[in-house]
Order: structure tokens, then C-alpha cells, then sequence
């Protein structure tokens, strides 16, 4: 009587056990840290997921008196008003005077909603989370607004962390107060 | 000595007529004593003295006589004793009344012959004055054709070395004409090589021209393809922000949104590769825009060097015409300087052919002179012993005085006599002279 064919099966399943090389162990899944590489002020960096709500060209914004001089002012957006900051202004802390800024990414959180003007901007990235790099030197006017960064094409990327941004006492209050108020305004 | 040989001659008559009278006095008066003596006897003996003494008185002035006549004819003898030598100062003396027509005959003759043979040496005197005259002429033409002989030589040695100049000359102007005329062709091709070379540099000024416009329209089109890549560069950064949004967007739809998130992940990764490419082709092209402005630039400073060229190659036109026209009248020069040598050599040639008839010319006349020369020499030798024939003559009284200055003359005309060479030695110094002329 012959071998059925779950025998054969079998049979087949251990000549190629015995022959064949082993199967390749799979690797582990790797933790990627994705965001999107962007540009402020001039400084390469790189902003989380979910950290942005969006970017959008630089609208025409309609200047607000008696506010800090990184207040471009506000601009109509989706059937509301959206006040677009100067990025360069904002953290260089002096008087911008450059190329248009075509582009703003859109933040929001919660009592926070603006656009901050960008002065360039790439792709999505994905690195594994374990290249991150803690302790590489960052832009000193950034310095205290990043959590390491990634290393990217000899570049190093700076991670922005919006939640810093948001929580600095600078942004929370727009009003150009003597005491804050900076001289000059950019040419946008 | 004449006189005293009178004296003495007399002096012996009388010592022997005294010694004739002694002796027949002596012998009376030995007879008278030896002897007795008759009156015949004494008579005789007296009377043979005194006839004895008349005798001797009568002999004596006979003699006396003849001693007078003979003393005339010995002055006359002497006297013609040196008229035999020459003498004819002497004077016969005419006191002697026997031998005085002689004298004054012999005196008058003397007197007619010194006449003329004062009359025969004046003439002489002065024939030898004219000789040596002519003799001086003479010796003076035969120098003064020497020397013109000599002239002759070096003038002739010097046409000769015209002539060889004036050949040097005209090998020299020959090989100058050619070489003049080489150049003239070098500058004609030179000039040509111009022409050429202008012609060239207006075609590369043209062309670059041409090539210019097109640079600019390739910078033109540059540019156009610039604003394209960076127009599409500018869409490629919205298409980036668009797929941004859209992974933003499929984030918030949740596991909705998973799949749009896959495409705004693919279209991310797409826009990387174009936005990478893209930045190369803005790179590229902005490389290639300013080697198109850096290629627009070095046209418009080849098209000025061109025609900086241009203007250098009208200067070297023109001085090239220049020197060509200069050329041309080197050319001209050299032909005539050649021409000049030419004719120079020619009557050179003539002027030695000249030269030697003029030479040969005075070597006969110097032969000539030099015969006249011998000729007044033997003339002035006859007339000079003719002059001392003549003056053997004795004419004249002649103090020592005047002899004493005769010989000074004679000793000055020796000390300035001038040297004459003798034939061998004058045809030796001019074979010797011709020599060193012709080397």
C-alpha cells in the first residue's frame, strides 16, 4: 500500500527540514520616531507626529497694533482668523529682514491656535528611535525649545518640541508690553 | 840764384884775368932773373904783356859783351820756360838792348795771349755756370721723377685697392640687394599673412559674435529653464506640503486614514527623489547659467580681443607697408650704391691704366733726365778740365789770400753736394719700393 499524500507531505516536510537551510529569524519590528523635516529662522529641524495641525502658505495677514514684533498679524483661514507668527523674529529675537516666508506650519493646542512662519521645508522622515542623538549641540536661540535630534545626510536635525514653544511665557503673551517690546518690525 | 850765379861768373873773370896777369908778370921776372936779357929781349919781353894785356882787355869786352847777350837770352829762356809752363804773368825784361826787341816781342805776345785766354775763360765761366745749372735742373727732374714715379706707384696701388673696395662694394651691395629682396618678400608674404590674418579675425569676430547671441539666447533659455526648475521646485515643495498634509491628515482620520497615509508616505518618497533631483537640475542648471554668463563674458573679451587684434593688425599692416616701402627704397639704394661702385671700379681701372702710362711716361723722362743728367755731367767734366786746362794758364797774379777763399769755395760746394745714387742703386730702391706697394 502507498504513502497518502499528508505521508508525502510529511516526508517532504522533513527531507527539506533535514536539507534545506534554516529559515531566516525575523526581525524584531523597530521603534521609528516619523516627523516632518522643516525649517525655522534658517535652523533645519524636525517636528513630531501629531505635533502639527498643518501647512499652509503664508496668508496675507492684516497687521495687529500694539503687538510683539513676531506677530505678522491675522489672517482669514478656514472661516476663522489665524494669527501668523514670524518664526525668525520669534526665536532670533531681533528684526528679520529676508526672503518671504512662503510657507507656515499650524499649531494648535488647546488655547493656542497660530501659524509660525517656516523658512524651509522637506518631507516626512523616519529614523529608528534608538539613533537619536541627545546631546549634539543645537542653535543656541533653539536650544531650550529641542529634545536632541536625528542625524540626517551629515546634517544634525533638531527636534522641535511645540510643547515648549507653547509653554514659553514669551508666546503666551502677544502684547507689546514696554518691557518686551522689541524694536523694528520684519518686512513681511 | 840767378844772380848769384852772375856774380860768381864774373867774379871768376876777373880772378882769372888777374891770374893771367900774375902768370905773365910771374914769368917776365923769372925770365929777367933766370936769364940776361937783351933790349930786343926786353922789349920783347915788355911788350908781349901789354900785347898780351890788350889781348885779354880786347877778349874781355868781347867777352863781356857775349856774357850780355847771353844773359838776355837766358832771362828770354826763362822767361819762355814758363811761358812753356803756363806762366804768362812773367814779363821778359827789356833793359837788355840786345834781347830787347825779343822781349818786347815776347812780352806783347805773353800780353795778347793773356788777353785771350781771359777772353776764352769768361765765356767758359760762365758756360759752366749755365752747365751746372742745367746739371742742378737736371738732378732735380730726375728726383722730381722719381718721386712723381713714387706717386705714381702709390697712386696706382691705391686705385688698385679702389678697384678691389669698389668690387668688395659690389658683392657686398649684391648680396645686400638679395638679402633686401628677401625681405621685401618676407614682408610681401607678411603683409599678405595680414591680410589674411584680418580677414580670419573679422570672421572669428563675426562667428564669436554669433556665438555671443546664441550665449545670450542659451542664457536666456538658462534662465527660462531656471524659473522652470524652480517653479517645479516650488511645485515639488507644495506637492511635499500637500503630502504632509495628507499623512497630518490620515494621522487624525485614524485607521480610516491608514491608507492615505500610505500614499502621502509614497508620494513623500517620490518627492524626494524628485525634489533631490530637482535641486540637482537647479544646481546644473545654475552651473550651467553662470558658465553660460562666464562664457558670455569671455566672448565679449574675445570679440574686444579680436578686435584689439583687429587694431594691431592695421598697425601691423601699415607698418608693414612701411617697411616694405622702406624695403623698396633700400633696394633702390643698394642698386645705386652698386652702381656707384660700379662706375667707382670703372675709372679706378682707368685711372690706374692712367697711372701706368703716366708712370711709364716718367720713367722715360726720368731715363731721360738721367741721361741729360749723365750728359751735363760728362759736359760739366770736359768743361771742368777744359777750366783747368785753362787755368794752367797763368794770367793773373793770385795772393794767398784769394787761394786760401778759392779752396773754402771749393770745400763748401763739397759739403753741400747731395747725395747721388748711382743706377743699380736707384733701380734697386725702386724695385724694392714697387714691392713693398704691390704687398
Amino acid at each position: 500500500m502507498g504513502i497518502s499524500a499528508l505521508q508525502s507531505l510529511e516526508l517532504i516536510e522533513r527531507l527539506h527540514a533535514y536539507d534545506s537551510v534554516e529559515a531566516p529569524a525575523l526581525a524584531a519590528p523597530r521603534l521609528t520616531w516619523v516627523g516632518t523635516s522643516l525649517g525655522v529662522a534658517g535652523v533645519p529641524l524636525l517636528i513630531g507626529e501629531g505635533e502639527l495641525e498643518e501647512i499652509i502658505e503664508t496668508p496675507a495677514v492684516t497687521t495687529i497694533p500694539g503687538t510683539k514684533a513676531w506677530v505678522l498679524g491675522v489672517a482669514a483661514f478656514k472661516g476663522g482668523l489665524l494669527p501668523i507668527f514670524s518664526g525668525d523674529v520669534l526665536f532670533r529675537k531681533r528684526p528679520y529682514v529676508g526672503r518671504v516666508r512662503d510657507y507656515c506650519m499650524v499649531i494648535r493646542r488647546p488655547g493656542l491656535y497660530f501659524g509660525l512662519t517656516l523658512s524651509h521645508i522637506q518631507r516626512d522622515l523616519r529614523f529608528p528611535i534608538e539613533e537619536r542623538v541627545m546631546d549634539h549641540p543645537v542653535d543656541p536661540d533653539f536650544a531650550e525649545y529641542t529634545l536632541g535630534g536625528f542625524m540626517y545626510k551629515g546634517d544634525f536635525l533638531a527636534v522641535l518640541d511645540i510643547n515648549r514653544v507653547v509653554a514659553d511665557e514669551e508666546l503666551s503673551n502677544a502684547s507689546a508690553a514696554k518691557n518686551s517690546s522689541i524694536k523694528g518690525k520684519s518686512n513681511e | 840764384m840767378n844772380k848769384t850765379m852772375k856774380i860768381d861768373f864774373s867774379n871768376a873773370w876777373v880772378i882769372g884775368i888777374g891770374v893771367g896777369i900774375l902768370g905773365c908778370v910771374g914769368g917776365v921776372v923769372y925770365a929777367l932773373l933766370a936769364t940776361e936779357l937783351e933790349a930786343g929781349t926786353l922789349i920783347a919781353m915788355f911788350g908781349a904783356p901789354g900785347v898780351l894785356a890788350v889781348a885779354l882787355l880786347a877778349y874781355r869786352g868781347q867777352r863781356r859783351r857775349v856774357e850780355y847777350t847771353e844773359r838776355g837770352v837766358a832771362e828770354i829762356n826763362s822767361v819762355l820756360v814758363k811761358i812753356a809752363e803756363g806762366d804768362l804773368t812773367v814779363r821778359v825784361p827789356e833793359d837788355n838792348a840786345v834781347t830787347r826787341d825779343i822781349a818786347r816781342e815776347i812780352n806783347a805776345s805773353t800780353q795778347r795771349q793773356r788777353e785771350l785766354i781771359r777772353n776764352i775763360k769768361t765765356p767758359f765761366k760762365v758756360s759752366t755756370e749755365g752747365i751746372t745749372k742745367i746739371g742742378v735742373i737736371a738732378e732735380g727732374q730726375v728726383e722730381k721723377g722719381r718721386e712723381l714715379t713714387r706717386s705714381v706707384v702709390e697712386s696706382t696701388t691705391a686705385a688698385t685697392e679702389m678697384v678691389r673696395t669698389s668690387e668688395e662694394i659690389k658683392k657686398s651691395t649684391a648680396e645686400a640687394a638679395r638679402t633686401s629682396e628677401r625681405n621685401r618678400q618676407r614682408v610681401a608674404q607678411g603683409y599678405e599673412l595680414t591680410k589674411d590674418m584680418s580677414k580670419a579675425s573679422v570672421d572669428v569676430r563675426e562667428s564669436v559674435q554669433e556665438t555671443s547671441k546664441s550665449a545670450k539666447r542659451q542664457g536666456e533659455l538658462i534662465q527660462s529653464v531656471t524659473a522652470a526648475a524652480e517653479y517645479i521646485q516650488a511645485l515639488n515643495t507644495k506637492i511635499s506640503v500637500v503630502a504632509i498634509n495628507t499623512r497630518i491628515e490620515a494621522e487624525k482620520a485614524g485607521e480610516h486614514g491608514r491608507p492615505f497615509m500610505g500614499i502621502a508616505e509614497a508620494i513623500g518618497d517620490l518627492m524626494r527623489e524628485a525634489e533631490e533631483e530637482g535641486r540637482k537640475i537647479i544646481s546644473q542648471v545654475r552651473m550651467l547659467q553662470n558658465l553660460s554668463a562666464d562664457n558670455l563674458s569671455s566672448m565679449e573679451n574675445t570679440v574686444g580681443t579680436v578686435v584689439t587684434i583687429l587694431e594691431y593688425i592695421d598697425r601691423l599692416d601699415s607698418s608693414l607697408e612701411e617697411i616694405n616701402a622702406g624695403s623698396s627704397a633700400i633696394t633702390k639704394i643698394i642698386t645705386s650704391v652698386d652702381d656707384a661702385a660700379g662706375q667707382s671700379a670703372t675709372t679706378a681701372r682707368h685711372m690706374n691704366s692712367s697711372m701706368d702710362a703716366i708712370r711709364e711716361r716718367n720713367l722715360d723722362i726720368s731715363e731721360y733726365s738721367e741721361s741729360t743728367q749723365m750728359g751735363v755731367s760728362s759736359l760739366k767734366a770736359s768743361m771742368r778740365d777744359v777750366a783747368d786746362s785753362l787755368s794752367q794758364f797763368k794770367i793773373e797774379e793770385v795772393s794767398e789770400a784769394e787761394r786760401t777763399m778759392a779752396a773754402i769755395e771749393d770745400l763748401k760746394k763739397i759739403q753741400s753736394a747731395r747725395k747721388v745714387y748711382r743706377e743699380e742703386e736707384m733701380k734697386a730702391l725702386e724695385e724694392t719700393r714697387m714691392s713693398q706697394a704691390s704687398v
